[in-house]
């Protein structure tokens, strides 16, 4: 029985150990430099950062936001501002890469012409997001937050509704067909 | 049960609709969204019981807007939707409106609908939307996503056979 378990660990451990070999790759695609910035961070250090962080921040949304550190048990940050890197990495293939080979699904995709945002996510049984990438670019900025989470749907509901409601964000019904429909929110 | 039953092969992507969005979507002057079902679920909770039924049950939503200028050739407009009829989707209706034709199509499995498609094609605009679902007939024209081109949905009747034939 012991060999078995034993046979059976040495068989799906490479596959656990591969799990995000995109992100990895693409992450070390990038040198660190003065317009680079890398780095991880474990879960007790952002729960920390968070908790410090939500007394000293006057913005309602910010607090929020810090409220939901709780759920990351840890976090891969890229920031890159040198535009010659930027253009020389392929972003599109990376996405690719994370959904049909890594086995992310993406949650929201945002894209105009000038700017890339894209927030893939791997669940568990449809209930439990276990990890969570975003990646934004523009021409001059790359941003790229690969996180181990904890996180239930339900959080980020709770999350995206109380935006909504403190933003007063509203969804208008059209009054006619040729009424272009928009999200209403509120300048301060 | 037969909804949760056809949940796992309806969340697959027409490979002629994915195909279509690779060409054009990184193009300047083209907007693409792409909503998880979740997100949207989230979106329009609240709303009333028999929408927020119906907005349970989109697994996708995803729009390509082209505005000021409508850059697919014709070519390509010709060849997705043949290429969508060949991925066993169905031309539902075809109508003209403010200057653009509005194509709307459907893929089915027995007599519920797993996708629907709709094309607004005019001289300076262009959508594509892309919904992934499970869905009755009579549920389309209650889809009021608010979302660019989702009101042509609107112009669909009730029932399957008032839906006019040229």
């Amino acid at each position: 029985m012991r060999t078995i378990s034993i046979l059976l660990l040495m068989a799906i451990l490479p596959f656990g150990l591969q799990a995000q070999r995109s992100v990895k790759n693409f992450y070390n695609q990038f040198s660190r430099g003065e317009e680079t910035v890398k780095f991880k961070l474990p879960g007790f250090l952002i729960h920390m950062g968070g908790g410090i962080a939500r007394k000293h921040i006057d913005d309602e949304n910010g607090r929020l936001a810090m409220e939901m550190t709780k759920y990351i048990k840890n976090i891969r940050i890229l920031v890159v501002e040198d535009e010659d890197q930027i253009e020389r990495v392929d972003t599109r293939q990376f996405l690719q890469d994370a959904i049909q080979k890594d086995n992310f699904e993406e949650l929201i995709t945002v894209r105009d012409e000038e700017t890339n945002m894209s927030i893939l996510v791997k669940d568990r049984k449809g209930k439990k997001i276990t990890n969570m990438l975003i990646l934004v670019q523009e021409s001059s900025e790359l941003v790229m937050l690969s996180m181990k989470t904890n996180l239930k749907y339900k959080h980020l509901e709770l999350f995206i509704r109380e935006i909504m409601k403190r933003e007063k964000i509203k969804i208008e019904p059209p009054k006619d067909a040729e009424d272009k429909i928009e999200m209403v929110i509120p300048r301060a | 049960m037969g909804f949760l039953c056809l949940q796992i092969n309806a969340m697959a992507q027409s490979p002629a609709v994915e195909n279509f969005y690779n060409e054009y979507r990184h193009a300047p002057n083209v907007i693409d969204l792409n909503f998880h079902g979740e997100i949207i679920k989230f979106a329009f909770q609240g709303e009333d019981k028999s929408t927020g039924d119906l907005i349970e049950r989109i697994s996708q939503l995803r729009i390509m807007i082209m505005e000021d200028k409508n850059i697919v050739k014709k070519g390509d407009y010709r060849e997705l939707v043949s290429n969508l009829k060949d991925d066993r989707f169905e031309e539902l209706m075809t109508f003209r409106e403010g200057g653009s034709d509005i194509e709307i199509l459907l893929r089915e499995k027995g007599a519920i609908i797993t996708d629907v498609i709709l094309l607004l094609n005019g001289d300076d605009e262009f959508i594509m939307l892309s919904l992934e679902g499970l869905f009755r007939f009579e549920d389309l024209n209650d889809l009021n996503l608010n979302i660019e081109g989702s009101e042509h949905l609107q112009n669909l009747p009730d029932k399957r056979k008032d839906v006019p034939r040229a």
